[in-house]
């Protein structure tokens, strides 16, 4: 093998094991030996992966062919392995993926999940129900500033607590019922008047167009895509500079609701732009000075997408738009199928309806549909749809 | 004489099912997929009776095309009954609301649908 072929393979993270078809190996990378013995001029040592490549010389087998074998450990991990032809001549290569890795974190992701939504989602709800009463209760007796400062925490606390819990909420699904019909100039209004205040707080205007037009419904879950406006304008006036002026537009176009927040004199780079959608700011670097953008717009995201709609960053010359597609009407759905019960009552009614057809149309000498395919002349024939 | 039917329905298996009712009646079925397009229809060829989903997707459900046949003086003749998986009491008022002249809710009994269809149709404007 040449050594351009050996220094492409030494960079790559799977395992790969060039063979002959006899088994017998030329070449194993850096990675491939951590994953299974092998020696140069011998054959493989694991006997899966030694029969299946033999097998393959042998084209017993059809290539590309995937399999699983496991490390040599005490606590062995299991690879998935393809053989497939090698690039050059007649030989055979074998990659190798540890899929155990792959597998023990998005198991441990779902452990997470179910952990929240098991142990952490009622007490979060108590938590952030109880919290304004505290407050209340506080104010009527001697405050202290420091008992002041504390509720304040709590209440920061509960409020990402409580995002968390509605992430991890949406990523079930099912978690969004899609059948309430809502009126979206009623809805954004009930949101802007929710995130007003934080806007004032910097003294930025938010200026509003579309909301008197004649808009479509859109249906899916009230309370969801509350949450979703919300979290799309909370992040929207969180990246907009203090005195700056955001313009507010919903219009329909096609069959989508578009809804557009613009932020005037501002730049958001690619990175930005890809962190604001990932939860937890996972990719911003530990040593970030800046607030984590949080779960907002992640949240809102995965709403919106399971009403069939998206959320995106655009950018003009001079400005930064917010984005929000929504379907107008009930989302399209591709496996829409006749209910069963529906299908259960027409079955009930079918008998019912053959016997009254007959009888009227025996009243006029005519066969029945269904009984006859023909039309008799002086029976009214449906006419065919469109 | 025949009267003309509107099925405005977005799911295939539904619409399929009303218009296999329907053909023991004595009609002229036509069809369409979603709200503008039904609302079309109805003001080219004036159909006697509408059987109109709610939910469809697209710029009009089934109470804005109700709502808009309702209102507009050359169509308000037509007879409406919109069909619907919702049938919760605040559905029913809205159906109302927007003129209609008649609710069935999903899953309906065909037979029902039939006999609604034939009074509805036999009665004046």
């Amino acid at each position: 093998m040449n050594d351009a072929f050996r220094m492409l393979f030494d960079q790559v993270k799977s395992g790969i094991i060039w063979v002959q078809r006899n088994g017998i190996v030329r070449y194993a990378n850096k990675a491939a030996v951590q994953m299974t013995p092998c020696l140069l001029g011998s054959v493989l040592m694991d006997p899966v992966a030694d029969r299946t490549v033999k097998a393959a010389g042998q084209d017993m087998i059809k290539l590309p062919f995937t399999f699983e074998m496991t490390t040599q450990e005490a606590h062995p991990d299991t690879i998935r392995a393809v053989v497939i032809n090698a690039p050059v001549g007649n030989d055979l290569m074998l990659l190798l993926n540890n899929v155990s890795e792959e597998r023990w974190y998005s198991s441990a992701l779902e452990n997470l999940i179910g952990y929240i939504e098991a142990e952490m989602a009622h007490p979060i709800e108590v938590l952030m129900n109880k919290l304004p009463r505290l407050n209340a209760f506080s104010q009527g007796g001697r405050q202290s500033p420091e008992l002041e400062t504390l509720l304040s925490e709590a209440d920061e606390l509960s409020t990402k607590l409580s995002k968390l819990r509605d992430l991890v909420s949406v990523f079930g699904q099912g978690a969004i019922q899609r059948d309430e019909r809502i009126v979206m100039q009623n809805l954004i209004k009930e949101v802007l008047s929710e995130v007003l205040p934080q806007a004032q707080a910097r003294n930025i205007t938010i200026s509003t167009s579309g909301l008197e037009a004649d808009l479509p419904a859109v249906y899916g879950s009230h309370a969801w895509l509350s949450k979703a406006l919300s979290e799309y304008l909370e992040h929207s006036i969180r990246s907009a500079q203090d005195d700056g002026l955001i313009e507010f537009s919903i219009v329909a176009m096609g069959t989508r609701l578009l809804l557009r927040a613009r932020n005037q004199g501002l730049f958001v780079s690619n990175h930005e732009r890809r962190s604001a959608f990932v939860p937890f700011g996972v990719g911003d670097g530990l040593e970030q000075v800046e607030a984590r953008p949080g779960i907002g717009l992640a949240l809102s995201q995965r709403i919106i997408e399971q009403h069939g709609g998206n959320v995106r960053i655009e950018d003009d010359f001079d400005a930064v738009d917010f984005v929000m597609e929504i379907p107008a009407g009930a989302p399209a759905t591709q496996d829409a199928q006749l209910s069963v019960e529906q299908a259960q009552r027409y079955a009930k009614d079918m008998a019912q309806l053959m016997a009254r057809s007959m009888t009227k149309r025996a009243q006029t000498s005519g066969p029945a549909p269904g009984v006859t395919p023909s039309v008799t002349p002086g029976t009214n024939a449906p006419t065919k749809a469109r | 004489m025949s009267h003309r039917i509107l099925i405005t329905e977005d799911q295939p298996d539904i619409c399929k099912l009303i218009r296999m009712t329907l053909e023991f009646g004595d009609f002229e079925i036509h069809e369409a997929h979603d709200g503008e397009t039904g609302l079309a229809m109805a003001r080219a060829m004036k159909p006697h009776l509408m059987l109109l989903d709610v939910m469809m997707p697209g710029l009009l459900d089934g109470y804005q095309v109700c709502q808009r046949i309702k209102q507009d003086p050359t169509l308000k003749h037509i007879k409406v009954i919109m069909l619907t998986a919702r049938g919760q009491a605040s559905d029913l008022d809205m159906g109302q609301a927007a003129g209609a002249d008649a609710y069935l809710v999903k899953p309906f009994s065909p037979l029902e649908l039939i006999d609604r269809v034939e009074s509805m149709v036999s009665q004046p404007a």
